[in-house]
């Protein structure tokens, strides 16, 4: 016994000297509100081929000292449509998620996500095609809410090797996984609504990497995004 | 490609679940000394004839448990990963992609042999060492040195899948709004435990036998079955349930083939002859 506990107690001390510390991180700040009061951006989605494949509008409206932020995608890919709206609250300085609604409606299914926030946690609603299912999240103080992220990046301070981390929640899987974000470069990009000199951001989440492009000029629109395979372009901006 | 594979090989080293808290790592790392224990206790190692009051012994037993490890990861980064990104090269040279997607059942066979080949092969290695220094005196003990060995791979790579996973922020809320299929990780990682532990212990007996290179390569092959379940969820042909439900049948008829050579009632005589090592 003595020496089966000797075995494991060293097994335990290799491994643990095996994993490696996590590196430092500094978390996300929020340097400006860059936007108007009221914004709307149109943006075409590509695939990779550069096939027309979709359209993504993006909304911002200022209420009360908040941002209603709201989401319109219509995609089809492989022959499957998804519409998926969502609208999000956010704290108008700090940009701290208040409530979000999610509608998706995936291959005649619907789901629908009710999130709403108060301080280190948040509680959501999932209902799969009339299946209900809650539950109650705990999250950091660094925490924004995952269909906020286009417009959150839109206020960080833009410089290149600029590098931060928060957490990502995402009510509808009741996950909350780290994310990195960092200012990679700057980049000419060209898209519909003309060409753009911008910052490069990599966003590594999940084990996944995404690459954006904001304006290097204020308001730092959304330019280009390459998520998840698809291909976003500005469209067009307009300012009610 | 240099940058992807070094990448890879780091991540093993990493604990992106400290991030959250301790108890996140400690969690991942026990639950995966938790699924070990369990399948290793299920051969319950005969501890005092590995005359383990030597210190030197110990420290053996704990080499091939740890070196299992590392090489494993180093052959998966270093010689698995290269070899099938030039595999699906050569193959892309022959046939469109369209093609390949259509025969994916077929043309991604030799990357998932690769696997088997590669990971078997670096999980022997210790064991095949350790039988050149230190001849077993029985095969019931060289099938438990193979064991340990494939513990050493399974247990961290189990620890480095849980990281992933309490990275991403689980929590039982998240068994709460997605279910069972929450659970599946933790399923997989139990039973991939166990597939570890018995492919490299029936690969360990071979090699005691004499017939190293036939279990090694029923160990591969075994190996490239699991696997082979990559290919049936990519194709759609199993949904992730019927997966999870495959890779758990594929282990446990593997830990129990090396639990049946572990326990089948054989008076086995003591071997005095030198190791022979198979070319």
């Amino acid at each position: 016994m003595k020496e089966s506990l000797v075995v494991l107690s060293l097994l335990a001390i290799i491994c643990l000297t095996l994993v490696g510390c996590a590196p430092a991180a500094v978390p996300l700040t929020v340097s400006q509100i860059p936007w108007p009061d009221d914004e709307v951006t149109s943006y075409t989605i590509e695939d990779q081929e550069g096939n027309t494949i979709g359209s993504y509008n993006l909304t911002i409206h200022k209420e009360n000292g908040t941002y209603l932020l709201t989401q319109h995608l219509e995609l089809s890919i492989e022959g499957e449509q998804i519409i998926d709206d969502i609208t999000l609250t956010v704290n108008a300085t700090d940009l701290k998620p208040i409530s979000g609604m999610e509608t998706a409606v995936i291959a005649n299914q619907t789901i629908e996500v009710t999130a709403i926030y108060s301080p280190g946690e948040v509680a959501v609603t999932a209902t799969v095609n009339g299946e209900e299912q809650s539950a109650t999240l705990d999250i950091p103080d660094d925490a924004y809410d995952d269909s906020e992220v286009l417009f959150l990046l839109r206020a960080i301070p833009f410089e290149v090797g600029y590098s931060a981390t928060y957490t990502n929640v995402v009510p509808i899987y009741g996950l909350t996984p780290k994310a990195t974000i960092s200012v990679v470069g700057e980049e000419q990009v060209e898209v519909p609504f003309g060409t753009f000199n911008c910052y490069k951001l990599e966003l590594s989440l999940l084990g996944t990497t995404q690459y954006l492009w904001y304006g290097v000029d204020s308001p730092y629109y959304l330019v280009r995004a390459e998520v998840e395979g698809i291909i976003m372009l500005l469209e067009t901006v307009s300012i009610p | 490609m240099a940058q992807v594979i070094w990448d890879f090989f780091v991540s093993w080293f990493q604990n992106p679940s400290a991030e959250r808290g301790l108890t996140w790592l400690f969690l991942s790392i026990g639950l995966a000394f938790v699924s070990g224990a369990v399948w290793l206790a299920a051969f319950a190692p005969p501890l005092r004839r590995f005359q383990l009051r030597t210190p030197l012994l110990i420290v053996a037993l704990l080499a091939v448990f740890v070196s299992s490890a590392i090489l494993a990861v180093a052959a998966v980064s270093f010689i698995q990963i290269p070899l099938q990104i030039w595999t699906g090269q050569a193959l892309s040279h022959f046939w469109s992609e369209e093609t390949l997607i259509g025969w994916m059942l077929l043309a991604g066979i030799p990357a998932i042999l690769l696997s088997g080949l590669v990971q078997e092969a670096a999980k022997l290695l210790p064991p095949l060492v350790y039988f050149r220094w230190r001849r077993p005196k029985e095969a019931k003990l060289a099938l438990i040195i193979g064991a340990i060995s494939g513990a050493g791979l399974g247990i961290f790579e189990a620890q480095w899948v849980l990281n992933q996973i309490f990275a991403a922020g689980w929590s039982w809320g998240t068994v709460e709004l997605q279910g069972f299929e929450a659970l599946l990780g933790f399923w997989e990682r139990f039973f991939a435990v166990a597939f570890h532990i018995g492919a490299t212990a029936i690969a360990a007996y071979g090699l005691f036998r004499g017939k190293g290179w036939q279990f090694y390569l029923l160990a591969a092959f075994l190996h490239a079955l699991l696997n082979y379940s990559v290919l049936l969820l990519q194709g759609e042909y199993l949904t992730t349930l019927q997966v999870e439900i495959y890779i758990a049948v594929v282990a446990l008829a593997t830990v129990g083939l090396a639990l049946w050579l572990r326990w089948r009632p054989r008076k086995e005589p003591v071997s005095l002859e030198p190791l022979e090592l198979e070319n």
